[in-house]
């Protein structure tokens, strides 16, 4: 199985139309990758279906960089 | 009405295809929201800081300490606006309550609504994804999103749905066309193809088919440049529209809660004194150009320049916005304070005022008229007489 950060990065990829090379550790998803606020949440709902995970929305706003993506998903997996 | 058109029912009330749509600060409010849906159509109060319509809340608001007090005032002004909407619809219509997502306050309000008795909670100005748990101990009371394209649509029909939750009806408000904050990224996106109501309305009910719940009949109300009688035809009887939502038409009405300055000053408007430009909130929006936005768009640049995060820059301690471009230095955003403008455009302050418009021609010219007459007018095409 693909480690978490590197599914992290595809989903992020895939949802926001970049190239996955742009997607760094580090990247905001707004300011770096040019998402708006729908994207935010479509991506959210994409971690969701990925990592078979619920994120309630106070969560989900706290998610802007794929760092945070990464935490959150390692936080909550397999509890 | 029209008996082509069919009724808009929400909550088991069968209702004009007519909805007043929320303008803040203060435009509608009790008078207006009260005639309205005493026309049985939907009237909706503006939340956001209506303690200026009160002169003892605003003497209160001048001795207030910060912020708490402040949101304090503006519920209590809500208690007595949606109370005296109430009193006024007679028990006929609908009355809606627009809570803004961008608001830093909207969980007290949406709360107050419910409390206070609103039939509906309509929300807009972000998503609206944690309304079903704001409104968890009011059932009855009827949540509408506003939105813009389909995608937002989709995103909140799913949300909700793990809730157990659906609309009661949605607004699809069209950014080319609308008044006040619209529901596009930046000011270039506002004429988009995927903003087209026919086009989101056909969307959305291929998505009612993929989530499966067509069987639910969500009204559909289709928001911007609506207030002609060709148009609601059109949208009622070809496009599949529930029903019509309109703003500027009825702010300039004789019930429209402004000072009359402030309906003069859009009903005068011509075509190219309507622009758009980046409101502190960080959505566009739009507004006739009166002269404090000639001065503010010629100052733009170098407000942004000097754009800083600064708490005190929030002069009226209000802090109303979760997101505030002035006070959080966010020099895309707007570099203004919008509570000042807005409710000084409320007072009738043209030299100082920010006056919210929608983009389109208004039905009577620059006549001002009745709620009952512009009803009238848009259920049957026929204007009164004089116009």
């Amino acid at each position: 199985m693909e480690n978490i950060e590197a599914r992290v990065k595809k989903i992020v990829a895939e949802q926001l139309g970049v190239n996955e090379a742009e997607v760094k550790i580090e990247s905001s998803f707004v300011d770096d990758l040019g998402a708006d606020s729908l994207d935010t949440v479509e991506l959210v709902m994409a971690l969701e279906e990925e990592f078979e995970c619920e994120i309630p929305d106070e969560d989900a706003e706290k998610i802007t960089t794929v760092q945070q993506a990464v935490d959150y998903v390692t936080a909550h997996l397999n509890k | 009405m029209n008996p082509s058109f069919s009724a808009l029912t929400i909550r088991q009330r069968k209702l004009l295809p007519v909805v007043q749509g929320g303008m803040g600060v203060g435009i509608s409010a009790q008078s207006l929201a009260g005639a309205v849906a005493h026309e049985n159509a939907v009237g909706t109060i503006a939340s956001v800081d209506l303690r200026h319509l009160h002169p003892d809340l605003v003497a209160a608001s001048s001795k207030a300490s910060g912020d708490e007090e402040l949101n304090r005032l503006n519920r209590v002004a809500l208690d007595r606006e949606i109370k005296g909407a109430l009193a006024r619809a007679q028990g006929r219509g609908l009355i809606a309550v627009n809570v803004m997502k961008a608001v830093a306050d909207h969980p007290a309000l949406v709360r107050q609504a419910c409390e206070s008795g609103a039939h509906a909670v309509v929300m807009g100005a972000g998503l609206p994804l944690d309304l079903p748990e704001m409104t968890a101990d009011h059932p009855d009371v009827a949540l509408i999103p506003i939105l813009s394209e389909s995608r937002g649509i989709a995103i909140v029909l799913k949300r909700w749905m793990k809730k157990g939750r659906l609309p009661d009806a949605i607004v699809i408000e069209h950014p080319h066309h609308a008044g006040g904050h619209l529901g596009a990224a930046q000011v270039a996106d506002l004429g988009d193809e995927r903003f087209n109501f026919k086009r989101v309305l056909e969307e959305t009910q291929q998505l009612f088919k993929t989530l499966e719940i067509e069987r639910e009949r969500i009204p559909l109300i289709v928001a911007g440049g609506m207030s002609h009688f060709a148009k609601v035809r059109t949208a009622l009887t070809e496009w599949g529209a529930s029903a019509v939502q309109i703003g500027t038409a009825f702010a300039v009405t004789h019930e429209g809660d402004a000072h009359d300055n402030f309906k003069r000053t859009l009903a005068q408007a011509k075509d190219e004194d309507i622009v758009e430009f980046m409101s502190v909130a960080g959505l566009p929006a739009r507004g006739v150009l009166t002269p404090w936005l000639k001065s503010y768009i010629k100052r733009l640049d170098k407000l942004q320049a000097n754009a800083k995060a600064d708490p005190a820059r929030c002069t009226q301690a209000l802090n109303c916005l979760s997101v505030c471009g002035l006070r959080d230095g966010l020099s895309k955003a707007g570099q203004f304070c919008i509570d000042l403008k807005l409710s000084a455009a409320y007072r009738g302050e043209v030299s100082k005022g920010l006056f919210f418009r929608g983009k389109d021609p208004l039905p009577f010219g620059e006549q001002m008229r009745s709620a009952r007459e512009t009803i009238e007018y848009l259920m049957t095409g026929r204007k009164p007489v004089g116009v």
